[in-house]
């Protein structure tokens, strides 16, 4: 049971690994928050 | 304070009242004065006039200057706060506005958009999908294709985050009808590279940041390539071809090395990213220690920092590795001393960086009790 519990734990830390290695934050092309689209004509 | 600064704020505390054009000829010259990097003190300005706009039930200049205000708070890289005052000015604008008029319409959008990159920078992609989705009632062709290009484009990417690819690819295509020149196109083709990237058709995707890459090769677009530079060694970092992915981040950090060295700090947490996956902490740790120097403390750029160091924190706690675990807890002391702002409240960088040392000095100082 002991030993069953110790491959389950290993297995869970492989699969934790593995989702933070492929989940990757990549650059999107945003704009960002401010834009030099438009011109403000407000005032 | 800025000489210009200190004048413009005695000026405002000397006089009772103000005459409505001579308060708009001042607020035009104070915005014209800001300054990429003297945040505090920017605001502190704002906010003075803010407060005598709002006594002056000056609306429309009221809502400008929330968006202001959140810009500053924007490039200092305190998103949250930079949404919550591009927010008030969207409610101030809603409250006021008559909807007919094609340039609130247009203003609104344009902050909508902001609104909603904001969203998905802070990695809120269901609050930043929503902004996306009630700025749809105010689209129309009366709006200019600039501001619509815009819309489509940072939908999509929104779109992508929140794993919509359908609908990420439909606003895709519309987003390129609207690109009149060959920069919008260019970014255009790094969302479908990026959507064919996610929907795991890489030769899709390749093709698409190939277009991206010819585009902006034509206007000689450092940002652009260096963008789709970035996202091709993604693409092959995400197909386990680190090879290949290290030569696309390489030519990357190339195109900066001759021009602007800083830029390339977006770009970080994909170089960090691929060199943790040779396990390799020496070099990740020297590299981020690399990165640190190259980064400026007080500019916009910095919160990029956070994202690699992000990584390799998380990294190094899930392999306890100490002698890099210390090293990189010495790296984020120095790095807090450096920062000389005692209001951590207001200080997003900071409070980010004692989470990030807590986390260590937590993994760390227990190995050492232990030891003893």
């Amino acid at each position: 049971m002991k030993k069953l519990l110790k491959i389950l734990a290993c297995i869970s830390l492989v699969f934790l690994l593995s989702v933070s290695i492929v989940s990757a934050k990549d650059n999107s092309g945003g704009g960002g928050m401010c834009s030099p689209v438009i011109e403000e004509i407000l005032i | 304070m800025e000489k210009s600064k200190r004048i413009f704020l005695e000026d405002l505390e000397e006089k009772d009242s103000f005459n409505h054009d001579e308060l708009k000829n001042l607020y035009d010259d104070i915005v014209d004065n800001l300054d990429n990097h003297d945040y505090y003190n920017d605001r502190e300005l704002l906010f003075k006039v803010k407060d005598i706009f709002i006594e002056n039930k000056m609306m429309f200049e009221t809502a400008h200057i929330n968006k202001e205000i959140g810009i500053s708070y924007y490039k200092e890289g305190n998103i949250p706060k930079a949404i919550r005052y591009v927010e008030n000015a969207v409610y101030i604008l809603q409250n006021i506005s008559d909807d007919c008029d094609i340039r609130i319409k247009e203003t609104l959008v344009n902050y909508l958009i902001s609104i909603g990159v904001g969203y998905y920078e802070i990695l809120s992609y269901e609050s930043s999908i929503n902004t996306f989705k009630n700025c749809r009632k105010l689209i129309d062709d009366k709006i200019s294709d600039n501001v619509l290009w815009r819309y489509y484009h940072e939908y999509t990417i929104s779109s992508i985050y929140t794993k919509d690819y359908h609908n990420a690819k439909k606003l895709a295509y519309k987003a390129l009808e609207y690109s009149h020149d060959n920069v919008k196109k260019g970014f255009t083709y790094n969302d479908l590279g990026r959507y064919y990237w996610k929907v795991k058709r890489p030769l899709d995707s390749r093709h698409a940041y190939d277009k991206g890459l010819e585009l902006f090769k034509a206007e000689n677009h450092i940002y652009g390539l260096a963008m789709t530079y970035n996202n091709l060694a993604m693409l092959y970092y995400s197909n386990k071809k680190i090879e290949q992915a290290t030569e696309w981040i390489e030519k990357c950090f190339e195109i900066f090395d001759k021009s602007n060295p800083k830029e390339c700090i977006i770009y970080f947490d994909t170089y960090i990213r691929i060199i943790l996956r040779k396990h390799d902490f020496g070099e990740a740790v020297d590299k981020l220690l690399e990165f640190i120097r190259l980064s400026d403390n007080y500019s916009f750029e910095k919160r990029f920092i956070l994202d690699a160091i992000e990584l390799v924190v998380d990294r190094i706690s899930k392999f306890k590795d100490e002698e890099y675990g210390v090293k990189l807890k010495n790296i984020l002391v120095h790095l807090i001393k450096q920062t000389d702002d005692d209001d951590i409240e207001d200080n997003y960088y900071t409070e980010k960086l004692y989470g990030y040392l807590g986390r260590l000095r937590y993994l760390f100082y227990k190995k050492t009790k232990r030891r003893d």
